[in-house]
């Protein structure tokens, strides 16, 4: 019998001798080196809670008009902390205020950009994707194929939210309970119990797909799948190498916040992945009891600071922008059951990866409608135009260093958001 | 050892340069018959041809209309019906809470109750198409299907002594027209308060008529405050940037008012803590669930919303809804599309437009939709052999490997008795590429690195099994010479691809063998080292 060594080292053939031809179906443009972590909140949120309060506006309802018990000196505001314009209420949402008074200096925060409709799927796509065919690819996806790209997941799902488009080779997922977790433990527990343990076999497994990939290639020159297939088993190979390292980064809990925003880290502070979608875990879709808000949005800006603290301290924030952003808003009066239906507009935050934070974008009137801007600048303007999802959408690719005109041809890319 | 892996490198592909007779120019490169009937077959049933039918087809090409005449009537390309149909109107959705396996429904276990619920408007459209009706009747016929499931749940008429799913009736006076009386459907597209049904009204438009009016931007933005239900009222009739979608969807959204707009575990467990009656308790909401009540039917009048209407066209209720739904000439066009797009995984912009005008043409001519997926797989543009390989959705790759090895992947847990490889709440589907019907929604047809850890996973399950019922290989065997035949043998059943002991794929499986056995010093376990890589290799996973 060979030992494992020998198995090991045997096993390469003619075909698959020299480098495979990985990336060549990468898309082309500038080459970026910034990474993403989307931070998808789901349901859409009310800004009137955190970072476009309307307090004292009475045709736009607000954390002022919730239902009691009110604490003792319990005090609804709003205030202007590093650029931003905050609702602040200690007692309700002290974390929202503590999030702008500790990275609102880093905050790039936008408001008043239309997403075209109403309903949640279609708005989704809008704004992951900037547009309405669930076919093109998402922004995460986008950076995750990038030519220069060398994580192994490429961009890696944790939501189970994204639209990988044509970039399905580089986009992983983990599963609606993260199932990759006990895959990557074969023979322990759930789905990984009756799984080969023996690296060796799993090698000898991996070789016989490259070979048989390669042969492919030269089979049918002009087919991508088997270029692919040779892209993947290599980047299977880089992660099962470490599986036991990149397991143990899973156990985690699927539905809680921190536990999201901490592996995304992780996968981007480790190497694994150059994009992350992830899902806050809170549920925004008030149409009953619109005061949830208030905690929820409590609860999420506690957990983004939390993240942004632990970047901070890995290193990571100055190259990664985190994007922040729920699919639209919510209207501007209580309904019958005390909650908020939707409202087309977008207000996200953008921080880290080389934002140019402390500043807000964009602006809403006193009926919630958005006002024009200057696209290329971000700055407000009569004469200017109300900016659009298309046009925010196009201007983080910008600001990733993504070749803007080979994914959204003819859209005006909403500047502001760096230096540059 | 090397020679026949150069030869594996220089083998030609599998094709034909067709040309007409009066010119010497290459009009199309068309598969050759074999893998003409390999891709055909598994587009229709998920499953490899046999051996004995390549042959017959290698003999004659003109034998593959008859064989697909016989793999339309087989209970696999049943399946393929309902997967079809599931994944065009995102009826999976087993991530998502599910009416709960308690009180009436306790002797079932959640993962049969979740099934039943979701698959008898699959089974529905199945049973439609099999038996050769009109596909009109998906939206019109007079009758529903029932399991034991569903006559708790529902209180549908089932006879125990009778099949497992037998033709029932709604017994709450809904009028019978198809999928639009499914509970399990308007359940899935449930709606809210706020929503008024227009979740399921934009549903129908973009199932049955392929014209989504919620995938329209606003022409402008909207002026108006929606909980102000007098002005809401006014500027969907007025405003601009209402009136391009709600002018639309607001009459079909009434004809949905008898429905409940959602009902939710929770609902279910509060009626029954009230004990099932009025006042306490909501007795509509125990089972079975009164999911139809007439008298809502007006309720859209208290909005000051539309009635229902057909794009213009005034209705009265859901059969006739189904009937102007299959009289719109978007239904034949859509069902069409929509049947190409999924059998050949390419985008609808991408369909030849003879070939759509044609098949268009066919069947609004009697909505035979078994006609229609016959002339599609029989087409030139399914021959064309310089598409992209087609990559095994993860419900047929889970159907071919059941096939070879005699059993499916099942985990029995808490949940029930869950299959893996299709489903993702706690299998992995979505991992394997393909969707789960709530958030994921594009199937991935390249391989990514989780796809194939996730398929290797279901391919080692399926090796095992195959290894331990002897139905694809006898692991006993160690003869080179008797391997070899039996590996060819395994690779023709697996690949649908002719292959004798000399092909250059059996030289890459024997290569692997002797590896692996070098590695175990275990036949059985060189064997199922060996089935795993084949059940992952590219021509098993494509087609």
């Amino acid at each position: 019998m060979l030992s494992r060594r020998q198995l090991l080292w045997s096993g390469a053939g003619l075909c698959t001798l020299g480098a495979l031809p990985r990336g060549i179906a990468r898309a082309s443009g500038t080459a970026s080196r910034k990474r993403l972590i989307y931070v998808y909140a789901h349901g859409a949120w009310d800004p009137t809670y955190t970072f476009d309060p309307k307090l004292g506006n009475p045709d736009i309802h607000g954390p002022e008009d919730d239902p009691g018990p009110r604490e003792p000196g319990e005090v609804e505001s709003m205030e202007t902390i590093h650029g931003h314009r905050v609702a602040v209420n200690e007692v309700q949402r002290p974390q929202v205020l503590r999030f702008f008074e500790d990275w609102g200096p880093q905050v790039l925060s936008i408001v008043g950009v239309t997403i075209g409709g109403i309903a949640h799927y279609p708005n989704r796509l809008r704004l992951l994707t900037g547009g309405t065919d669930r076919s093109k690819p998402d922004l995460v996806s986008i950076l995750g194929h990038h030519t220069e790209v060398t994580e192994p997941f490429g961009a890696i799902d944790l939501s189970g939210w994204a639209f990988h488009g044509a970039y399905g080779t580089t986009t992983s997922r983990a599963g609606a309970n993260w199932q990759l977790r006990t895959l990557l433990r074969p023979g322990e527990e759930g789905l990984g119990k009756n799984l080969a343990t023996d690296p060796v076999e799993d090698h000898l497994v991996e070789e016989y797909l490259r070979r048989r990939a390669q042969a492919r290639t030269v089979e049918a020159p002009l087919e991508r799948w088997p270029v692919d297939l040779s892209d993947a088993i290599d980047r299977l190979e880089q992660l099962r190498q470490h599986r036991t390292e990149l397991a143990t980064l899973f156990d985690r809990a699927p539905g809680r916040a921190d536990d999201n925003l901490d592996l995304a880290v992780d996968l981007i502070a480790g190497g694994w992945a150059r994009s992350v979608l992830v899902d806050s875990q809170y549920y925004f879709d008030t149409h009953d009891n619109n005061s949830d808000q208030s905690g929820i949005n409590d609860n999420l800006f506690g957990s983004l600071g939390r993240m942004l603290t632990r970047m901070r301290d890995l290193g990571i924030l100055d190259d990664t922008l985190v994007v922040v952003s729920s699919e639209m808003t919510r209207s501007l009066q209580l309904n019958r059951t005390n909650g908020k239906d939707h409202w087309p507009l977008l207000a996200t935050l953008l921080v880290g990866g080389g934002t140019v934070g402390g500043r807000r974008l964009g602006q809403t009137d006193d009926r919630q409608s958005p006002e024009p801007v200057n696209l290329v600048t971000g700055a407000l303007d009569a004469n200017g135009e109300i900016p659009a999802y298309n046009n925010l959408y196009a201007g983080i690719l910008d600001h990733l260093g993504i070749d803007v005109e080979a994914h959204m041809p003819g859209v005006v890319p909403l500047g502001g958001i760096g230096s540059g | 050892m090397w020679i026949p892996l150069l030869l594996a490198c220089q083998a030609d592909p599998p094709s034909e340069v067709v040309t007409d007779d009066t010119s010497t120019a290459p009009q199309a490169v068309r598969l050759d018959a074999v893998a003409r009937a390999s891709r055909v077959s598994v587009a229709l049933r998920g499953e490899r041809p046999s051996p004995a039918e390549l042959e017959q087809v290698a003999d004659d090409p003109a034998e593959l209309d008859d064989l697909v005449d016989a793999w339309l009537q087989t209970d696999a390309f049943g399946e393929t019906v309902r997967d079809l149909h599931a994944y065009h109107l995102w009826m999976r959705a087993d991530t998502r809470p599910q009416w709960p396996n308690r009180y009436e429904l306790e002797r079932f276990t959640q993962q049969e109750v979740t099934h039943s619920f979701q698959e008898a408007p699959l089974l529905f459209v199945e049973h439609v198409v099999r038996s050769g009706a009109p596909y009109t009747d998906i939206l019109t016929a007079d009758y529903t299907l029932a399991d034991e499931v569903l006559s708790v749940m529902e209180g549908l008429p089932f006879d125990p002594d009778g099949p497992t799913w037998q033709v029932s009736h709604h017994v709450d006076g809904r009028p019978q027209s198809g999928l639009l009386s499914s509970t399990g459907l308007w359940q899935r597209w449930y709606t809210n308060n706020s929503g008024k049904h227009r979740n399921r009204a934009n549903m129908l438009s973009r199932a049955f008529l392929c014209a989504e009016i919620g995938a329209f931007d606003m022409p402008v933005f909207p002026t108006v405050e929606p909980t102000d239900n007098a002005a809401t009222a006014d500027a969907l009739r007025n405003d601009p940037a209402c009136v391009a979608c709600h002018q639309n969807l607001d009459p079909l959204a009434a004809y949905f008012w008898p429905y409940e707009i959602n009902i939710i575990g929770i609902t279910i467990d509060r009626a029954v803590e009230k004990g099932c009656g009025d006042p306490e308790g909501n007795p509509d909401h125990c089972y079975p669930i009164r999911y139809w009540n007439a008298s809502r039917a007006n309720l859209y009048q208290a909005y000051d919303l539309p009635p229902p209407g057909y794009y213009g066209e005034p209705g009265t209720d859901l059969t006739d809804l189904g009937r102007s739904l299959v009289d719109d000439p978007r239904f034949a066009s859509c069902t069409v599309d929509t049947a190409w797009a999924y059998l050949t995984q390419q985008p609808v912009e991408d369909f030849p437009e003879d070939l759509r005008t044609s098949l268009i043409d066919e069947f609004s001519d009697g909505f035979d939709y078994q006609r229609l997926v016959r002339s599609m797989v029989l087409s030139d543009a399914m021959a064309d052999a310089t598409l992209e390989p087609l990559q095994m959705r993860p419900e047929a790759y889970s159907r071919l490997l059941t096939s070879l090895s005699g059993a499916t992947w099942v985990e029995s847990i808490d949940y029930g008795d869950v299959p893996v490889p299709t489903t993702s709440k706690y299998g992995l589907r979505d991992l394997s590429g393909g969707v789960d019907h709530d958030a994921v929604l594009t199937p991935n047809f390249s391989p990514s690195p989780t796809m194939l850890l996730s398929r290797d996973a279901v391919a080692q399950h399926a090796a095992a099994a195959a290894v331990a019922n002897r139905t694809l290989v006898d692991p006993r065997v160690t003869d080179p010479t008797v391997a070899r035949l039996q590996l060819a043998e395994a690779a023709t059943r697996t690949t649908g691809q002719q292959v004798d002991p000399h092909h250059p794929l059996v030289d890459e499986l024997w290569w692997l063998h002797e590896q692996a056995l070098a590695l175990t010093g275990d036949p059985e376990e060189a064997w199922r080292i060996t089935l795993r890589a084949l059940f992952l290799d590219p021509s098993t996973l494509t087609y």
